[in-house]
Parts: structure tokens; sequence; C-alpha cells
């Protein structure tokens, strides 16, 4: 509020300073500084422009007067140099040439260049001084001697002596003519020098002005400075006593403010005071203002008053007396008066007590001011309370209790001046015994009592303080003591006399209803100490008036105090609660009860404000209890988080719990069940229909039957169903409740879960898939997958095995004796022996074997067996595959054959090159030795028909050979074979027509037997060969010892017709020569002419013919050659 | 003077035995030559030759490979088994028609074949034999 006025002051101040100022005998010195200073400046400044101009002006004149000067003598030295030049010239053609008339014109014009020239030098002469002066001079004489020396040249000239003028011009006039150019040139360079120095002058004449032109702006500057210091100065004493003077002005104001507050103040106290107050004229009496008191008290207006004087206040009798009291008041003196009688407009009198006060003369006038107190009503009421006390006196007599009046002396003695009535039967003496013998009132005093009263009392005596007591008086008539308070003041009556008033009341029964609330209190108190909870019991102004036993704990507790009856409740309290506990009160002041509960981590307390009301309904204070609560927060706190685990978990489970109450159709859903359904607590209200609302429209009618059904039959409640979620997706629940009945068996409600089954019905749908995929997969792969109890017994086995085996899946179900008999009889040994038993070791086995089908057929297996191991290691399962290998495996046998032949093929073709070259070139050497070994100086020698015989011999044998092998070409290259029906006996018959021609025939003896096989479709020309070189070898060689014998059998074996030749001949060591008993050129036995080719040819013959041929035979016992054909 | 004393021909070949033979006797290789058509006599004759007196053992023989019964090669199998006093002094050189490679190799990888010839014998030949296996 100040600070918002002091500126407000300065401001409205400021202003008529300001415009004082101007009237400021500081401020027009100052006015008149700047003025003195700015007229410096300027008079200066205007100095400085003139004194430069003048200077300029004159360096200008003097410039422009040394230029034209230069100018004019250049020009003339010009006009003289070209003249020379003229005249020279003229000279010279003046010698060359002949014509008199033209040398006659040449002399006018060299006569006028001279005289132009000499113009021109005095014209010079006349503007030139100093050094050019003295050239010039130079010039002009040497002119003279040049003009002389050209007039006897032109003479010379004129006399046609040319030569000589020649000669002369060269010996004089040259020379002449050029000393005199030199000269002109030095002149015109020193007027140029001289013009220059000139205008050198000029210049540093204008430099030299410019510089003081410097020095006079210097000045310039310096009194500038010296203005503006002065300026700065007279402000800044302007500006002190400016605020100077700003401060006087604020002080008076604040002292006229004071003044006219004080003034108000006087206003205010003479108009309002209570007590009628005037101010006169001691001159005139005449009012000169009166108050409203006096304007109340009297009745007049102000108005009327200010046309009264003093006299028109008071009753016609009185007059003289105050105007001789007045006259008698000491002029400046104050001055006081009783017993005044004051008249009222309305004619009333009334008894005034009056003080007057003279006030300081103003205007010639002598104001006083005067005071009258209407001492008529305090009169009055003095008189009033004598009438009461008389009154009291005689209402005391009535009173139950006592009233008395007690007075002792300095020595100690007393007596009871007066004692009322009541005394008799209080303490069953008479006033009139007390009187008489004042110690008769301690007569029935309890004897406790009675030192305690003849100590207070002395107390009291001493320090004149109130006496209160109460006592015990003996009654006895009723036997028993009375409790009276006795209470009295005392008041010196001088001289060491003191006089006590008092009354004695009765208050057995105050007493004993006290004594009965302090057992009640204490009780209470018991029972509030026995209270767990700190009890404090507090006044309006938060004074505890009372506690409990475990208040006062709690605060030794926890602040280390000391709890008393009387201190406030805020200094119990951290500041910061201090505001709520003041807020808590103040409501429990107005009948609220507030309760709330404070703390924080383990440590919590209920606090309650309760308002404690009177039986009249009126709040006497406030019972603050305080609750330990720790305990019983830590519990909730435990039960809430397990509720709220137990919702995690719910959730976590996607479970929810709901309960149907059957009778009021109201539901209640877990948090679980909320987030199951997708929705909102609070913006969903759960009911059998809200919910049904919700299951998929399709389950709905079965859902609600489900639930009719287990409310009917009070039976489990369980169903599957889809429900919507807010986002139109469908989720699977699976819900489960109990039905609970009342005791007479009537439902009351369902309690249920519902959990969010959608996961596991994906899960459970994939499972399907994939089971469903893994079949089809199982079912389709071409293997016989199955698996079997370690006891062998086929639990699971695929369809496969029907298409593999030809028996169907039940056939391998059950007994594994079934199955295993199946497995070809070779296999079944190593299968049961070492496979089985791997497998049952834990090693997975793979193994080949044979199975018969059901048609009998042999069918390659390839069984794959792997051990299903539980978690201890021990085979629970087998799991095995089967794949059919009976393809490959025939495949495999025909490839094995087929390279089994090639490789024979390849053995034979390369036996065949080396026995070919072999058996070729051996003939071919023997004839090449046996030439060598030819002797041909001796033809006729015995040893050249021996070379001779052999050489005959080797060539046969070459041709034989070369035949040989001729046949077997043919044979091999298979050219014109033509298959037919070849009968055997047939065949028979022609061998033997081609062997009879040898002479062995007749002595063997050859049976046959065709009938299993008469014929085979062959190349007859093999067959031929075939038989024939089986006959003859056969033949070749029999034994010895004994006629031969020789079987021919037909008979069919695995589709091939065999041809049997069986003879009982040499035989041949089969163990020595099994490989070599067809090859080639191989031959068995010494003594017996072969070449080794003919069961080489059977062979080869036979094998053209995709048939094969086997020999059995043993040395000195006969030979079987089996030859198969295929049929 | 012969260059040897006893020189052993094994061949099937009769007209080979003759012309070997008629060679050796004009090049005067050996004093005796004798020849088997069969490689078992030629064994036997061997047996008996190394059990009675060493001396009288041969100092070359000529094998052919490819003869009816038993082979050349089985013949060097059996040779083999002979004592040692007998068969060191003697060399044994294989004759024969073939000029089959697989022939020669396998001569030239056996020890006791010291050296593959082709048939005809030649003067050259018992030239070679003379210089490289006797007068050392």
């Amino acid at each position: 509020m100040a600070g918002s006025l002091c500126p407000a002051f300065s401001f409205l101040y400021m202003q008529p300073y300001t415009s004082d100022k101007s009237h400021n005998s500081t401020s027009e010195r100052t006015i008149r500084y700047i003025g003195f200073s700015f007229a410096g400046l300027a008079f200066v400044l205007l100095l400085v422009c003139v004194n430069s101009f003048r200077i300029a002006r004159q360096v200008q004149k003097n410039y422009e007067s040394e230029v034209l000067k230069a100018l004019n003598q250049l020009k003339l030295v010009n006009t003289l140099h070209h003249n020379e030049d003229l005249v020279h010239n003229l000279l010279m053609s003046h010698i060359a040439t002949p014509d008199p008339s033209r040398r006659s014109s040449l002399r006018a014009g060299v006569k006028q260049g001279h005289e132009e020239n000499t113009v021109a030098a005095r014209a010079l002469s006349r503007i030139i001084q100093d050094t050019p002066k003295k050239e010039l001079l130079q010039i002009i004489k040497e002119r003279a001697a040049y003009y002389s020396v050209a007039d006897s040249l032109m003479r010379l000239s004129d006399q046609n002596r040319t030569a000589e003028a020649v000669a002369f011009s060269e010996a004089y006039l040259e020379p002449g003519h050029q000393r005199h150019e030199q000269y002109l040139n030095k002149l015109s360079k020193q007027v140029q020098a001289k013009a220059d120095s000139r205008l050198h002058a000029a210049i540093t004449g204008i430099s030299s002005s410019i510089d003081n032109h410097v020095y006079l702006l210097f000045l310039a500057m310096a009194s500038a400075f010296g203005a503006v210091f002065i300026i700065s100065k007279a402000f800044k004493s302007m500006r002190e006593e400016n605020a100077h003077l700003n401060v006087e002005m604020q002080e008076r104001n604040l002292l006229e403010l004071e003044l006219s507050e004080q003034r108000r103040e006087y206003k205010m106290l003479f108009n309002r005071n209570p007590v009628p107050m005037w101010v006169y004229d001691r001159d005139t009496f005449r009012f000169l203002e009166v108050n409203r008191a006096a304007e109340q008290e009297y009745g007049y207006t102000e108005e009327e008053f200010l046309q009264m004087t003093l006299f028109d206040i008071r009753p016609e009798e009185e007059r003289e007396r105050l105007l001789a009291n007045l006259q008698a008041v000491n002029r400046d003196a104050d001055a006081h008066s009783e017993g005044f009688v004051h008249k009222r407009k309305d004619g009333t009198l009334f008894r005034v007590e009056v003080r007057s006060h003279t006030l300081p003369r103003k205007h010639g006038i002598h104001p006083r001011l005067v005071v009258a107190v209407n001492v008529q009503e305090r009169e009055h009421a003095l008189e009033q309370l004598r009438k009461n006390e008389k009154l009291l006196r005689e209402v005391s007599s009535s009173v139950p209790g006592a009233v008395f009046q007690y007075q002792m002396e300095r020595d100690g003695s007393f007596c009871f001046p007066y004692i009322s009535e009541g005394v008799q039967e209080l303490c069953a003496v008479t006033p009139e015994e007390v009187y008489r013998d004042p110690l008769l009132l301690y007569r029935n005093l309890h004897p406790n009592d009675l030192a305690e009263v003849q100590r207070s009392t002395l107390e009291t005596y001493q320090n004149l303080t109130p006496w209160e007591q109460e006592l015990r008086v003996w009654q006895p008539e009723k036997k028993k003591y009375q409790w009276v308070r006795g209470h009295s003041l005392p008041s010196s009556k001088g001289n060491g006399t003191v006089l006590w008033n008092g009354t004695f009341i009765d208050i057995t029964k105050q007493k004993e209803a006290q004594e009965e609330l302090t057992r009640n209190q204490a009780k209470l108190k018991a029972l509030l100490d026995s209270s767990l909870q700190a009890i404090f019991l507090l006044d309006e102004n938060l004074n505890v008036l009372s506690f409990n036993k475990e208040a006062a704990a709690d605060v030794h507790r926890y602040l280390l105090k000391e709890l008393k009856a009387g201190q406030s409740m805020v200094d119990f309290v951290t500041h910061s609660q201090v505001p709520s506990i003041i807020a808590n009160h103040a409501r429990a002041m107005r009948g609220e009860t507030v309760m709330y509960e404070a703390g924080q981590g383990d440590y919590w307390h209920e606090i309650t404000y309760q308002p404690v009301i009177s039986p009249e309904q009126t709040i006497l204070g406030v019972a603050l209890n305080i609750r330990n609560i720790s305990e019983q927060k830590k519990s909730f706190e435990t039960i809430k988080r397990n509720e709220l685990q137990l919702a995690r978990a719910q959730q976590l489970a996607k479970l929810g719990s709901w309960e149907y109450h059957v009778k009021q159709d109201t539901m209640i859903w877990s948090t679980g069940t909320y987030s199951i359904y997708g929705l909102q607590k609070g913006k969903f209200v759960p009911s059998l229909h809200n919910m049904l609302a919700r299951v998929h429209p399709e389950d709905r009618r079965r859902v609600q039957k489900v639930y009719g059904n287990a409310i009917e039959r009070k039976s489990m409640l369980h169903v599957e169903h889809r429900i919507m979620l807010p986002d139109g997706t469908a989720a699977n629940v699976m819900e489960v409740a109990e039905v609970i009945c009342d005791d007479s068996g009537e439902v009351i409600k369902l309690n249920g879960t519902v959990q969010d089954i959608t996961e596991r019905k994906k899960a459970e749908q994939e499972i399907t898939e994939a089971k469903n995929l893994l079949q089809t997969t199982i079912e389709n792969i071409p293997e016989v997958i199955f698996t079997a109890n370690p006891d062998l017994t086929i639990i699971y086995i695929s369809p496969q095995c029907e298409q593999i085996t030809g028996y169907p899946e039940a056939a391998f179900l059950g007994d594994a004796a079934t199955w295993l008999q199946s497995i070809h009889s070779d296999d079944k040994k190593p299968m049961m022996q070492q496979v089985l038993p791997a497998v049952l070791a834990g090693r997975p086995q793979e193994y080949e074997m044979r199975l018969l089908d059901s048609q009998g057929r042999l069918r390659w297996l390839l069984l794959r067996l792997s051990p299903g191991l539980d978690s201890t290691g021990n085979v629970t399962r087998i799991y095995g595959s089967a794949s059919d290998m009976t393809a490959y495996k025939e495949a495999e046998a025909r490839q094995q054959e087929l390279s089994q032949q090639l490789l024979k093929q390849n053995q034979n073709l390369q036996q065949f090159a080396y026995i070919v070259s072999h058996n070729l070139r051996a003939p071919i050497a023997n004839m090449l030795g046996l030439t060598s070994i030819y002797n041909q100086n001796e033809i006729g020698s015995p040893l050249n028909r021996k070379v001779i015989d052999n050489l005959i011999k080797s060539a046969q044998l070459l041709d034989a050979t070369i035949r040989d092998l001729n046949d077997l070409l043919t044979i091999r290259s298979q050219i014109g074979n033509v298959y037919e029906n070849v009968y055997f006996d047939c065949l028979l018959q022609d061998v033997l027509e081609l062997l009879e021609l040898e002479n062995n025939t007749r002595e063997a003896v050859i049976t046959h037997d065709f009938t299993s096989a008469p014929a085979v479709r062959i190349v007859r020309s093999y067959a031929q060969s075939i038989l024939l070189n089986l006959l003859s070898n056969a033949v070749k060689y029999k034994s010895p010892d004994r006629k031969l014998a020789i079987s021919i059998t037909t008979f069919r074996l695995n589709g091939y017709i065999c041809l049997r030749v069986q003879d009982n001949g040499l035989g041949i060591d089969l163990e020595k020569q099994q490989e070599n008993i067809f090859g080639l050129y191989k031959r068995f036995h010494k003594g017996i002419e072969g070449k080794g080719i003919g069961l080489h040819l059977v062979k080869t013959q036979v094998e053209m013919l995709e048939g094969k041929v086997e020999v059995e035979s043993e040395p000195q016992k006969g030979t079987t050659f089996n030859v198969f054909f295929k049929s | 003077m012969s260059t040897l004393k006893k020189v052993v021909l094994i061949d099937d070949d009769q007209v080979n035995n003759f012309v070997c033979e008629s060679i050796i006797r004009n090049e005067k290789f050996a004093d005796e030559v004798i020849s088997f058509e069969w490689a078992e006599d030629a064994l036997q004759y061997l047996q008996k030759q190394s059990d009675e007196d060493t001396s009288h053992f041969p100092e070359l023989i000529f094998l052919d490979i490819n003869m009816p019964g038993m082979d050349g090669w089985s013949f060097i199998d059996e040779y083999r088994k002979l004592p040692k006093q007998a068969t060191s002094s003697c060399c044994l050189f294989m004759l024969s028609s073939a000029v089959d490679r697989k022939d020669i190799l396998t001569a030239k990888s056996n020890d006791e074949v010291k050296e593959f010839f082709s048939k005809p014998l030649s003067p050259e030949i018992l030239d070679i034999i003379r210089e490289e296996y006797i007068s050392g």
C-alpha cells in the first residue's frame, strides 16, 4: 500500500517543482552559460571561415599570375626558336639558289625573321629576370654575331661565289647556328625551372595556410569542448538541486498529511465521543462546536446549539452561580466542577460533572472545551445498588448455605461479625452461638481440614488473597461428614484488621457427584488405557484435555516427550501435519467425524477425529484416535497383493471367475473375466442376458440351455463355446461352474470360472492337422513304417505293408510270431540273433532281408530299426521302416551278372588277342629261324631237308590257325544267324555221320535220351558245331584203359534246355585247369593231337546263343558237359 | 671247345627246338643241347640233375611261356623250389613267340628270369648272352 502510494506522491509533487525551475536563479545562470559558450563557439567558427577564405583567395591569385608569366616566357622562347630555324633555312636556300630574284626575296625573308626575333628578344628581356636574363643577353650577343656572318654569307652568295659561300657557311654559320640553338634551349629550360620553383612556392603557401587552418580548427574544437564541459556542469548542479528540493517537498507533504490526519482524528475523537462535549467562546459564552453525544443528551440539533449560549442549558436559578463560577475560573487553567444541574430541550434536568479546558486562541476567539458527564444515572445506579444490597441481605438468610463476615485482628483473635441462618444447617450451630464463640464453628470440622483452614486463613490474611476451601463438617444428626465449600474475599480494615465476606455452601451432592465422576473418569481412563489406540481428547483450541496410556506411550516412543494435559496437540506433530490437524479438528468441531489413514511403508495409522458431544448436543471437544493399523494394513496389503497376484495369475492363465446370483439375476465378474471378454470394468454390467449377448450367435442357444440345465438339475456346469470380442473376432472359452444351494436345497448361485482356450483350441487344431499331415505322409511314402513293443509285437504299421507284402495291416498287428514267420529262413537267424538284440540294446540297425509275400514270392526289404528310449535309457519302443528293394536287388543282380559277363568277355578278348598274336607269330618265327639255318652252300645237306620239312609244317600250321581264327571271328560276328527249331535226335544223327569218318567211333557206346526236351530254338550250325566238338573231344580224350561210353541227354531247368554230354574218358583236373578249360589253344593232354580250339568254340557259340556251359570232371573218371540253351 | 657245356630248351614247338639246336650247334654255343616239349618233363629232368650232381645241371635254359599243361610261369614257380646251389649257376631266359608287353613285364619282374627274348633265336642273341652273362 505504502509502496504504491509513494511514487504517486512523488509524481504529484514533481510537476510543480519542474514548473518552478524556469524562475530559479540557477537555471537562468545555466542558460546564460550555455548561451555564452555557444556564442563563443559561433564566433570562433566564423573567424576560421573568413580567414581561410581570404588565404585561399590570395593563393589562387598568386598561382594564376605565376602560371601566366611562365606561359608568356615560354611562348616567346618558342617564337625565337622558330624564327632562328626559319632564318637558317632561308640562308641555306639562299646559298643554294642561283636565281638572283629569288635570292633577294630570301634576303628579305631573313631580314624579316631577324627583326621579328629582335622584337621577341626584347619582349623577353623585359619579363625575364635573374639567371635566364643572363642567358638571354648571351643569346642576343650571339645573334648579332650570327647575323653579321649571315650578311657576309649572303654577300658571297650574291656574287655567285657559291663554293666559297658553302665553305663559309660550314665554317662559321653552322657552328653559330648550333650555338645559338643551344643557348635557346638552355634559356627555355631555365625559364621552365624558374616557373616550377615559383609554382612550388605557391603550393607551399597553400599547405602552410592549411596548417594554419588546423590550428584554428583545433582552437574551435577546444572551445566546443569547453562549452560542453560548462553545460554538463550546469546540468549536474541543476539535477542535484532538483533532488534536494524534491526531498524537502516530500517531507513537507508528509507533515501536512500527518497534520490533517491528526485533525481528523481529533475531530473524530470529539464527534464520536460518547461523553457530551462542546467548545464555547469564553467571551460571549456562545457554543462554537458540539459533538453528537451532546446533541443526543441535550436534544438540540447542532444548528440550534450554535445559536445558544451556555446559559441556555441551565435552569434559571443556576445562571447566576454559573456566571460567578465562570468568572472565577482561571482563564487558562483546567476546571472541574460537580453538582451542576443542566436542562435538556424538553425541560428535564439532570446532574452533571463538568470539566473544561482552554483551547489555543484562534482568530481572536478564546475557545474552551467543555466535557459534561451526566452523573444522574450513576447516582441513580448507586441508589439502586444500595437497595439491592438490602434485599440481598434479606435473601441471603433464606438461601442454602451461609453468608458470613469474618474478622481477624493482628493478634490472631477473630470473630464473625455476621453469619446467616444457614450456618445452622451446615455446621449445626446457630448464628448466635457463633457470635458468642467463634470456635464453635470449628468444633465439627474434620480434623484433617482444621489445620488446613488455619493455615489458609493465615495465608489469605497475609496476602489478602481470596480464601477458598472445601471442608468436611460432621453432621451429628446425619452421622456423617458433609462437604462445605467456603469462599470469601478479604479486605483490609487497617491496623492489621482484615474482614472477609464470604459464603459457605453445601457441596456434598456436588462432591459426591464429582467423586462419582472421578470414579467414572478413572474407569473411563482405565478403559481408554486398555485400548490399543492412542486417544487424545482435545478442546476447541487443540489443547490436550486428556489422553490414554497408549497415547502417552506413543508420544514418548516417537517424540521422546512427556505428554501432559493442557499441551497443544500441535506440539506433537510435525510441521507439515499442522494444517491438516487444524483443518480436521475444525471439521470435528463442527460435528463431523473425520477418519483417514496416514503413514508410509510398513507404518500406517488410522486417525479419527470425533466430536465429543454433550448431552445438550453441544460440541465439547474432539477425541483424536490414532490406531496403529500397520499390521492390519500389512495384512490388507498382503490380501490385496494376493488378490492382485491371483488376478495376474488369472490373466496369465487367461482365467476368470464369475458368480451368478440366480435369484437376483446378477453376475459378478473378476478382472480376468473382463479381460477374456475384452471388456472394461465399469463400462459393462455383467448379467446373464448381457453375457449371452456376447456369446457367439451359433453357440448362444446351447449355452443358455447348459446354464438352464445346471440350475435345474443342480449339477456341475461345463461348457465350451465361442464368444465375440469387441473387435469382432471370436474366442473360445471353457466355462466350469458349480451350483451352490442353500439349506433348503434351493439354488442360490453359480460359482464359475471361465478360461480362454482359443490358443489351446488352435494348438489342438494344429496338432490334429500335424498328425493328419504326418499320417498322410507316413501312409503315402513307399515304405512300411511300423512301431513295435520290445517284445516285437507290432502296435502300428502303415498301410503300405499291404502293397509291399501283400498282407493287410491286421496280419502284422498282435502276435510277433506271425510276421516273423514270413521272414526268409536264411535271414531269420541273423535277424533274431544279431539285429534285434542290437536294437534292444539301444543301437539303430539296418538289415537287408528277404520276406515271403502273401503269394510266396520273395521280396527284398531294407529294414531300418531304431530304438525308442525312455528317460532311463531303456528301450520302450522299436521304430522301424521297411523299404521294398526287391526291384533294386533284382536290378543289382542283373547288373552284377552283366558286369561279370562283360568282364569275362573282356578277358576272353584279351586272351584271344594274346593267343592270336602268339599262335600266329609262332609259325612265322619258326619259319624265320629255319631260313636262318638253311645251308645255302650245301643244298643237299641233311639239315636242309629237315629245314624244308619244318618250313612246310610251319606254313601249314599258320594256315590252319588263320582258318580257325576266321571261323571264330565268323561265329562272333553272328553273321547269318538264323534261329530255327532243331531236334536233338536229327542233330545227333548228323554229327555221328560226320564223326563216323573217324576210326574210334565204333569202339564207343553212345546212348541218348531227348524225351524231356526234344527240340530247341537255335542256330543249327552252332548246335551242330557244339555237339560235334563235345563228342570229338570225348573221343579224343578217351581213356586208353576202357571202352568209351558217351551219354547224351536233354532236360529243362529254370527256363533253360540243358544238353548234357557225359563220357568216361581221361577227365580234367578241374582244380588246376578250371580257368583254362575253355581257353583258346589250351591243351591238357600230352601225346594227343589238339589245337586247343574245340572247347573254346563250344563256349563261344553257347554264349552267342545266350546260353552257358558248365563242366564237371574228375581225372581218370570222365567228364560231363552241361550246355544250357535258352528255351 | 664250346662256350657252355649244357643248354636246356623247354618249348612245345618242335620246330623251334630244331631251329634252336641247329643255331646253338652252329655257333658252338654249347656242347650239349637238350630239348623238352613239356615243361613237366623238363622239371623232372632238372630235379634229377640237382639231386645227383650239380655239375650236370645246365648252365642255361631257354623257356617258352605258352605251353599246354604246365606253362612257363608255372615252371618258374617250380624251378624256384630247386636247390639253390644248382640253380644259382644257371641262367634262365624266356624265349617266346609272343610280343605281349604283359609277358615281358612279368618276365622282367621275375628274379629267376635273366632276360626275355623273342623268337626266333639268332646268333646275335647268343652273342648278347655270351657278352653279358657268361664272359663276366
